[in-house]
């Protein structure tokens, strides 16, 4: 037997930046093989029109392995196991595992840069993307590389949203939450959550959990799994319950976002001070729109939320070894975020207009670093 | 800021006990379910750089409440820092006495522009909450 250099899907940013790879993503890695293998068998039988179904044996060929993982992030090296002297082209008159890993790549670079995908990508197998890069969280990318090419098409969140949501009006996610338990129907294998914005949605659990549950109705949990996003990123349903913790009794939870705004809401003339006004109400539901996008994908906690002396806005959350604020200011509906490094002389201070949806992507961003 | 009955920021009247707690009251709106938001350390125009605070030693948790609330001001419960916390900030406290309290004291911001003194006050915020609540007035 030998082995034959097949793909380098390098792992990118957040958890890959120590040259090593969580054994938490090796499921992308066999997501990745599982598109390579129905797009390969799809090519195939458009090969033969007269064929239904690839010939025996066509799958088991393609024997990819993983033998070591390179530094330059996390760099796994895909390798072809082939019998000795043959080619994987040999065996079926083509290789079309190869051109499979092309055409995705090519797919991948047509998506990342918002494009319309090549007119010979079949259409039909989008969905499988829901699979592959599920586990990416806003700051990770995976950078398709192959032995041909030193460098490849960035395939991150952003890029796989794209690509899914031309196929359909959704996409999965992965979702790491605080949501209250309302409650769960067994015949139906589905519990029931209330978001901090209010919202409430279902989940996908087995019935023995959902039983499970039913005890901490109508406890905080934290919520890690996969979810289904529409087209502007809001948490349809969860699909996938990897983990449900109880959050610690003394450990404060925000009131709800809209909860806490119709509270803001309310405050009257002289607040804190004699001279303090009501807070404005656009100001409100700017702020709470921007909330509202941060939060939507699942991977930013809520945050606790109070107004200001001066009457602005600020969201505020207290990680492990950072304190952030993000602040709206009313005269100007600029976004102002402060982090502080609790141990050291780190600091962040980002100053940006509320209204642009790259804000929401950058401030995410800076949130995340801290969140780890 | 209270009116102080003189006694400057100065190293005679520096507070040096590393255990003495300094006291913050917090507004209710600043306290969402237990948590006080970072603004409770936070310094107002009127603070010219220095935070007001209440010692311990003079006022337990409760009296400061107490005395901060005869004042016809709002405070939901206390929250407190150490000196040694002050300290590892570079910051220092000193006793500052006023009419009507004798536990005042200020930490002294002076020294630091508005960035490094809200670095400074967030620290200390999330080492209060990690205190925890000292004195929690009835509902």
């Amino acid at each position: 037997m030998a082995f034959v250099r097949f793909a380098y899907p390098t792992f990118r940013g957040g958890r890959f930046e120590g040259n090593a790879l969580p054994v938490d993503v090796l499921p992308e890695l066999s997501a990745y093989r599982e598109v390579i293998v129905d797009l390969a068998k799809y090519l195939f039988i458009q090969s033969h029109p007269t064929r239904q179904r690839v010939p025996r044996g066509f799958v088991d060929s393609f024997r990819l392995v993983l033998r070591n993982v390179e530094p330059g992030s996390a760099r796994p090296i895909l390798e072809l196991l082939v019998p000795d002297q043959d080619q994987p082209a040999l065996l079926f008159g083509d290789d079309y595992f190869a051109r499979a890993r092309d055409q995705i790549a090519n797919a991948v670079h047509a998506a990342s840069a918002r494009q319309a995908l090549p007119n010979d990508f079949p259409r039909a197998l989008i969905p499988q993307f829901n699979q592959f890069g599920k586990s990416l969280r806003p700051n990770e990318y995976i950078e398709l590389r192959d032995p041909a090419h030193e460098i490849g098409p960035r395939y991150d969140r952003d890029t796989r949203r794209y690509l899914i949501l031309q196929y359909r009006p959704e996409y999965e996610a992965s979702v790491d939450l605080i949501a209250e338990i309302r409650g769960g129907v067994l015949d139906r294998e589905q519990i029931t959550f209330r978001l901090p914005d209010g919202t409430i949605i279902d989940a996908k659990a087995p019935e023995s959990a959902v039983q499970e549950i039913f005890p901490m109705v109508p406890s905080q949990v934290r919520v890690i799994g996969s979810g289904v996003f529409d087209q502007n990123d809001r948490l349809k349903s969860i699909v996938h319950i990897e983990e449900l913790t109880a959050t610690e009794d003394d450990i404060p939870v925000p009131t709800p976002l809209a909860d806490r705004i119709a509270q803001l809401g309310a405050l009257q003339e002289g607040w804190v001070r004699a001279d303090s006004r009501p807070l404005d109400q656009r100001l409100l539901t700017v702020f709470s729109n921007f909330i509202g996008a941060l939060l939507a994908d699942g991977t930013i906690p809520p945050p606790f939320v109070y107004p200001t002396p001066e009457g602005n806005v600020q969201a505020e959350w207290s990680f492990p070894s950072w304190e952030v604020s993000v602040m709206i200011v009313a005269a100007t509906e600029m976004v102002c975020l402060h982090a502080v490094h609790l141990d050291g002389d780190d600091d962040r201070e980002i100053e940006l207009p509320a209204a642009p949806h790259d804000t929401v992507t950058t401030l995410r961003g800076v949130l995340l670093e801290c969140v780890r | 800021m209270q009116k102080s009955i003189g006694m400057p920021i100065a190293p005679r009247y520096l507070i040096t006990v590393d255990n003495e707690l300094l006291h913050r009251n917090a507004h209710p709106t600043f306290v969402d379910n237990g948590r006080p938001s970072s603004q409770v350390f936070c310094l107002t125009e009127d603070d010219r750089g220095q935070l007001s605070t209440q010692q311990n030693s003079k006022a337990s948790a409760e009296v400061a409440y107490q005395r901060y609330t005869a004042r016809g001001l709002q405070s939901c419960g206390i929250w407190s820092v150490t000196i040694l916390e002050c300290k590892s900030l570079d910051l220092s406290a000193y006793d500052d006495p006023v009419i009507d309290d004798n536990s005042h004291a200020v930490i002294d911001l002076t020294a630091f522009n508005n960035s490094q003194a809200r670095k400074r006050t967030n620290t200390l915020a999330a080492n209060a909450r990690s205190r925890g609540c000292q004195y929690k007035a009835l509902e």
